[in-house]
């Protein structure tokens, strides 16, 4: 196999380091940087403006019921509703927890709403952006002349950095298009309380999607061509999901019920909620589920011929 | 890094192995209420308890072991019977109404189709005209006023009944008049709170009075079914 011996501990640090910032300075010299941080944008605006839309198909409905006029711009009703309480028991029922529920009636919702979306879309965008960390440069097999200068781990585990610092990047461009939406073609949505809601969501998306991202920084390991190692992850993300629904379902009083969400992400979501900086710990082990999800990767580079 | 990775990984099985312990004795325990949950409750079947009473007390009107009553004796129990009926039903629309007003699911659905035709009719208002902070604050205090009048009126209706009062013909159409008195002064300032141009904009709807009832009329109302 050959190659950079294993570096020292501080050695190690510094590469990875120096790894992560030239992946990422290669991201923005490419234009992929700006593409990922387009999907991004996209995605949270496409969830953004459906809501909206449906939404206003909701009150425009309630309105001819009540026998009043219809709006062009949405919210008022909702707003109403929201302030009444009468989504109390809808969001009690989602999240099973009284205080969870409170907090979320006095966050906008649209920030709930890019939020919710956002647990769903993240993981399949984070392992598509961490399904191209490796996989091209193994096709083009430059990628053994950067291991001639540091370790295959270093190498791994700097382009997981890299990305996930793009990702850091993308997820917070991506708070603009709900806050647009709701400040521009929407009522009763307050812009201080909006945007600074949307910004304390962005640290908590950001460690749900590492998980995500370590998966399609596996799948970048396993193969050269990165079309599989994208739709290989998707899979991935996929049974992730499967997993947890089954286990939630077919798994109450078992052990393996048990244990099968807690090594999933998902597992951990509900952590995710809440006022407060809670979900720190939740992050702590999202990160540590990353790096789990990551070994294999390394595991398969470190025997590859390169 | 390594040392990371190793330290990362330790954590995950630390909190792994700190949590499944619990996590298995917690969904035992919410296995258990889930089955105590799932019982049928006895305060909501009755029907035991109403067979019981019924043994106990006979059948309601049941005459079958009262002797047959004379020709004018029965015409005289007939008018008392008629008499008694009348006044059965008059006490079951007063319990209808009392009832209706004590139950809280159908105060709170009352609640907030009012406060969502108000908030809606408003929401409609601003899109069309697109008052000026003046203009809308006058609209503002122009539908404050209609509710506080209406209120007022409510809380008279309510004062009335319960006195044990049926309210008269007469009190009746006085209510009405009074409280339509009010709706039409109200449409009357908000209609003239718009310029000629607003007023082309906005829906006949927006500015119907009716659409902007406070639903703390509901509150005074409901101190009917309390007292009953």
């Amino acid at each position: 196999m050959g190659g950079h011996p294993a570096p020292g501990p501080v050695e190690s640090l510094t590469d990875t380091w120096l790894v992560a910032r030239f992946h990422l300075a290669r991201a923005v010299r490419s234009r992929s940087a700006l593409n990922l941080c387009a999907l991004f944008a996209l995605t949270a605006a496409g969830s953004a403006i459906a809501f909206r839309q449906i939404l206003k198909a909701m009150e425009n409905m309630a309105s001819k019921s009540l026998g009043v006029p219809e709006t062009d711009t949405p919210g008022a009703m909702f707003e109403t509703l929201r302030l009444q309480g009468d989504l109390l028991s809808m969001l009690e029922a989602m999240m099973g927890s009284t205080e969870l529920v409170e907090w979320a009636l006095a966050t906008p919702y649209m920030t709930i709403t890019w939020a919710w979306g956002g647990l769903g879309l993240v993981p399949f965008l984070a392992a598509a952006v961490g399904a191209d960390a490796v996989s091209p440069d193994l096709a083009g097999r430059t990628i053994r002349f950067e291991a001639l200068r540091t370790g295959r781990l270093e190498l791994v585990s700097g382009r997981f950095l890299g990305l996930a610092l793009l990702v850091l990047v993308a997820i917070t461009l991506s708070a603009l298009a709900p806050f647009c939406v709701a400040i521009f073609w929407m009522v009763e949505q307050p812009a201080g309380a909006q945007l600074a809601t949307l910004m304390q969501f962005v640290p908590r998306l950001w460690f749900w999607s590492l998980p995500f991202l370590a998966i399609g920084v596996s799948c970048s390991c396993l193969f050269t061509n990165v079309n599989w190692a994208r739709l290989i992850s998707g899979v991935f993300v996929v049974a992730t999901w499967v997993l947890w629904r089954l286990a939630e379902h077919y798994g109450e009083g078992a052990a393996w019920g048990d244990l099968v969400p807690m090594i999933l992400p998902q597992g951990w979501v509900l952590g995710m909620w809440g006022p407060g900086v809670g979900w720190l710990t939740v992050g702590v082990v999202l990160a540590a589920l990353s790096a789990a999800y990551g070994v294999p990767g390394y595991l398969l580079l470190e025997r590859r011929d390169l | 890094m390594r040392l990371v990775i190793t330290l990362m990984l330790g954590v995950l099985l630390g909190v792994l192995a700190g949590r499944l312990g619990p996590a298995t004795e917690l969904a035992k325990v919410e296995q258990a209420l889930a089955e105590a949950q799932a019982q049928p409750d006895c305060e909501t079947r009755t029907l035991g308890r109403d067979l019981a009473n019924l043994m106990k007390t006979g059948l309601p009107g049941d005459r079958r072991r009262a002797p047959p009553p004379e020709p004018d004796e029965r015409l005289e129990q007939d008018l008392a019977e008629a008499e008694e009926s009348a006044e059965e039903l008059r006490r079951e629309a007063r319990e209808d109404l009392r009832e209706g007003l004590s139950d809280d699911t159908e105060l709170d659905a009352a609640r907030a189709a009012l406060d969502l035709r108000r908030a809606q009719a408003r929401a409609s208002l601003v899109e069309d005209a697109d008052p000026s902070d003046e203009q809308l604050g006058e609209i503002d205090s122009a539908v404050a006023d209609m509710n506080d009048a209406l209120e007022v009126l409510a809380q008279d209706l309510v004062d009335l009944m319960e006195d044990g009062q049926d309210p008269s013909r007469r009190d009746a159409m006085v209510f009405v008049a009074e409280a339509l008195d009010t709706m039409i002064v109200a449409e009357d300032r908000i209609w003239d709170s718009l310029s000629p141009e607003q007023q082309g904009d906005v829906e006949d709807g927006a500015v119907d009075p009716f659409s902007h009832v406070d639903s703390g009329i509901i509150d005074v109302l409901a101190e009917l079914g309390d007292a009953g």
